[in-house]
């Protein structure tokens, strides 16, 4: 999938996110690493139309997105999000959270949606929580069902926020083990994550942003073993070091 | 299940073991029998207090819905509108506002039937309550709820629709029926106004004949809870039942 943004800028009244950015590159799974308040999850939310960037704007496999409410409406249609936690709608079963946008977006009729969810939740070993609701599933179980909410759309483009951070290293295991599936299986995804290894086995493209703005853009491989930037090369060895 | 009764028996008759007790040590004649002849005028009464409550309940909710939504509009005027209604009705005692509204604006404006007067005063007072209720239920759902129904493709009525309000609806439902217990009791407030409900039915009654004083207000008493028992009852079982949170 390629990816190309045109003058794209982000300024909130504090902080500029996004400066002019004109980038173009293909990639299949991308990982965003950096910093923690350097703008990756703002970038994420430009990218999946959840928030409308100050000026420019953004094309996959050359399809602008236009930045207007309607279109944009239309556009989230073929995102899938996934969010750092509590992504669910706490009133809802499992099976209901993943259905809700096939039978209320989609339009799709209930048994449908249902077949639907049940093959995924079979293929991801979650088939007996479907009527559960997300209290009542751990940390794990929430951020799994979320992704399959967010892959049964057949979504263009899976964007991750984050998807492991509020989790413990075990639960976070069972979240990256389905993504590296995924991914393997060809499903085009965006990944803010904190798990460089992840980053590094499961993504061909990785990207870095700082407060200053991205700071580089690499083929997974080239990304680790010879980084340009240096402020990379720090940020690197200090998470390798623990 | 046994249990539970026996123990349920055994608090009602302390309690009413020991108003029975200092009855009997005030002197206070306990018979209720005196109140036969007025039947017809209490089933009355009750069933007016019944009419009022239900129409009550109803328009306040209405009302305070319409505040909610004043009070979360864009236009500062309405803000302030909605926020100058909530404090001054909810600072001032209904007492107050009953004369204020029925004598003052129910004259001005020739609303002369009393059932409807009493039904709008009570559910203006009401409705400031209920749209605080409303509107820490709304707050306590986190925002990002919203931006989850974005990201899925919901519009703006289907996430009013699917996410919002179920949500809402559940965790505000037990206030709400405490709220509606509430417009029973204060519906005897409208006696102030000659409405012919239990509360003034009572008091009718008392002023004709001083002696069933003790047991005309004990009746009342019981005829309330008959009406908001069932309300408190309501509210616990919904409370359980959709309490998926824990």
């Amino acid at each position: 999938m390629n990816i190309r943004t045109k003058n794209l800028s982000m300024k909130f009244d504090e902080q500029t996110v996004l400066n002019n950015l004109n980038l173009s590159f293909d990639f299949s799974s991308l990982a965003i690493i950096g910093p923690s308040g350097g703008g990756k999850s703002t970038f994420l939310r430009v990218l999946g139309g959840l928030i409308k960037p100050t000026s420019g704007t953004f094309a996959f496999d050359q399809e602008w997105v236009t930045q207007d409410n309607n279109k944009l409406i239309e556009y989230r249609k073929h995102i899938g999000f996934v969010f750092q936690s509590n992504g669910l709608f706490p009133h809802l079963t499992a099976l209901e959270n993943i259905t809700l946008p096939l039978i209320h977006t989609f339009k799709l009729s209930k048994e449908v949606a249902n077949q639907k969810a049940f093959e995924l939740l079979k293929r991801f070993n979650l088939f007996h929580e479907k009527d559960k609701f997300p209290v009542q599933l751990s940390g794990g179980q929430q951020q799994r069902i979320a992704i399959i909410r967010a892959v049964a759309i057949e979504p263009k483009l899976l964007l991750l926020d984050e998807p492991t951070s509020a989790l413990d290293p075990e639960l976070s295991a069972e979240v990256l083990i389905m993504l590296k599936e995924l991914a393997k299986s060809g499903m085009n995804m965006i990944i803010v994550t904190h798990h460089l290894g992840f980053a590094r086995n499961a993504t061909d493209m990785v990207m870095y942003i700082d407060e200053q703005g991205i700071k580089e853009i690499a083929p997974t491989q080239v990304f680790f073993e010879s980084p340009k930037s240096d402020d990379v090369t720090r940020f690197l060895s200090k998470l390798m070091e623990f | 299940m046994i249990k539970k009764l026996v123990s349920a028996l055994a608090v009602i008759g302390l309690i009413g073991g020991f108003f029975y007790f200092s009855a009997q040590r005030a002197g206070v004649n306990l018979d209720f029998m005196q109140l036969w002849p007025y039947r017809t005028r209490l089933l009355k009464g009750f069933l007016l207090t019944l009419q009022i409550s239900v129409y009550s309940m109803i328009l306040s909710l209405l009302l305070a819905s319409i505040i909610v939504v004043l009070r979360r509009s864009r236009f500062l005027f309405f803000r302030q509108f909605a926020r100058t209604y909530v404090e001054f009705i909810r600072g001032t005692p209904l007492l107050v506002q009953i004369i204020f509204f029925f004598y003052i604006i129910g004259t001005a404006y020739s609303i002369s039937n009393r059932i409807v007067a009493g039904v709008i005063i009570l559910s203006i007072f009401e409705s400031a309550y209920i749209s605080e209720i409303l509107r820490g239920g709304l707050n306590s759902i986190e925002s990002k709820q919203n931006e989850i129904a974005k990201s899925i493709g919901l519009t703006h009525v289907q996430t009013l629709k699917l996410i919002i309000l179920p949500q809402l609806f559940i965790r505000v439902l037990p206030a709400i029926a405490g709220q509606f217990a509430s417009v029973i009791k204060d519906s005897s407030l409208l006696s102030m106004i000659a409405l012919i409900e239990m509360a003034q039915v009572t008091k009718e009654i008392t002023a004709n004949n001083f002696n069933t004083y003790f047991v005309s207000y004990i009746t009342l008493a019981l005829l309330y809870l008959t009406l908001t028992f069932p309300v408190s009852m309501l509210s616990n079982y919904l409370e359980r039942r959709n309490r998926y949170e824990h």
